[in-house]
């Protein structure tokens, strides 16, 4: 039966508004030859035929998706009331907006922080070397230090320093010695 | 609204319907009062065709491509929807009336001879 039994409702029920018409007709036709007054013979048409708004109505809704007429109607009726209150629904769509900013503002954070793995192959075997003592704990060392923990490592693969905001490193390996920030 | 129902005509079992529409519209197109005249004068007054049931019937019949309809002009000389068979209400006709009288037999052979 497919898409034709949706379609042209209107149009249909018109048709069948008709249709019902001519055949209360065809009764009194027929209800006059027995006999009966017009008027009797009209409420009698009447009366067996039933409601024919009921009628019309089962098959309207035969011709009909309930579900998606009412999220139709819904969203009809939504926007008729936003339209009605255009402050309301600056509000209502400037606090999403900027809802929607926050979140995609702070998970874009957390994403590179803590979700997405460093771009290190195996991250999971990187640490940071700290000193503690009596007083705490704090990361860094002077470069002689560096050195010391460079060469008598028997734990690490290898041990690497990054620098901020010093005096920078010197390459010393070629001739020329020179500074690398 | 069944003031002038004959005694004990029976509503007609739900599915029928459409069975006993289109076995009606073999004989020739037809509008829906003649069709619920048919259906209950052929029947000896024993089927009750609700006129709230035939419409729905036949709206879903022509929906389902078993019949189509065309305006026309009743033998009272007035305008009236003229219900035709199709190719497919003819197929869906003898399928349904095949199964019906499977059904009929295998429940007559069940309840057998009238008991007493």
């Amino acid at each position: 039966m497919g898409i034709r039994r949706f379609r042209d409702r209107s149009r249909k029920d018109r048709d069948l508004a008709e249709e019902i018409e001519s055949h209360l007709a065809h009764q009194e036709d027929e209800n006059a030859a027995r006999g009966l007054t017009p008027e009797e013979g009209r409420r009698q048409a009447r009366v067996r035929f039933g409601n024919p708004r009921s009628t019309r109505e089962r098959i309207w809704r035969y011709r009909s998706i309930p579900w998606l007429e009412d999220i139709w109607r819904d969203l009809r009726f939504a926007l008729r009331s936003l339209a009605k209150t255009p402050g309301f629904t600056f509000i209502a769509i400037a606090v999403i907006a900027v809802g929607i900013g926050a979140n995609t503002a702070v998970f874009s954070v957390i994403n590179t922080v803590l979700l997405k793995p460093l771009t290190y192959p195996n991250p999971q075997k990187l640490v940071e070397l700290r000193n503690t003592g009596p007083r705490g704990s704090f990361p860094g060392a002077n470069i002689p230090k560096f050195n010391i923990w460079r060469q008598q490592t028997s734990v690490f693969q290898q041990v690497a320093a990054y620098d901020f905001g010093g005096a920078g490193l010197n390459i010393t390996s070629s001739d020329h010695p020179e500074q690398v920030q | 609204m069944t003031l002038r129902k004959p005694q004990e005509a029976a509503d007609i079992l739900q599915g029928t319907l459409d069975m006993l529409i289109l076995r009606t519209l073999v004989m020739g197109p037809a509008h829906g009062h003649t069709i619920a005249r048919v259906i209950e004068n052929g029947s000896e007054n024993a089927l009750d065709v609700e006129q709230g049931s035939l419409y729905p019937a036949l709206h879903r019949l022509e929906d389902r491509g078993m019949v189509c309809s065309e305006w026309g002009v009743s033998e009272n000389n007035r305008r009236a929807k003229f219900y035709r068979i199709t190719g497919k209400g003819r197929k869906e006709l003898s399928a349904a009336a095949g199964r019906w009288r499977r059904m009929t037999r295998a429940i007559g052979l069940i309840l057998g001879e009238s008991l007493e």
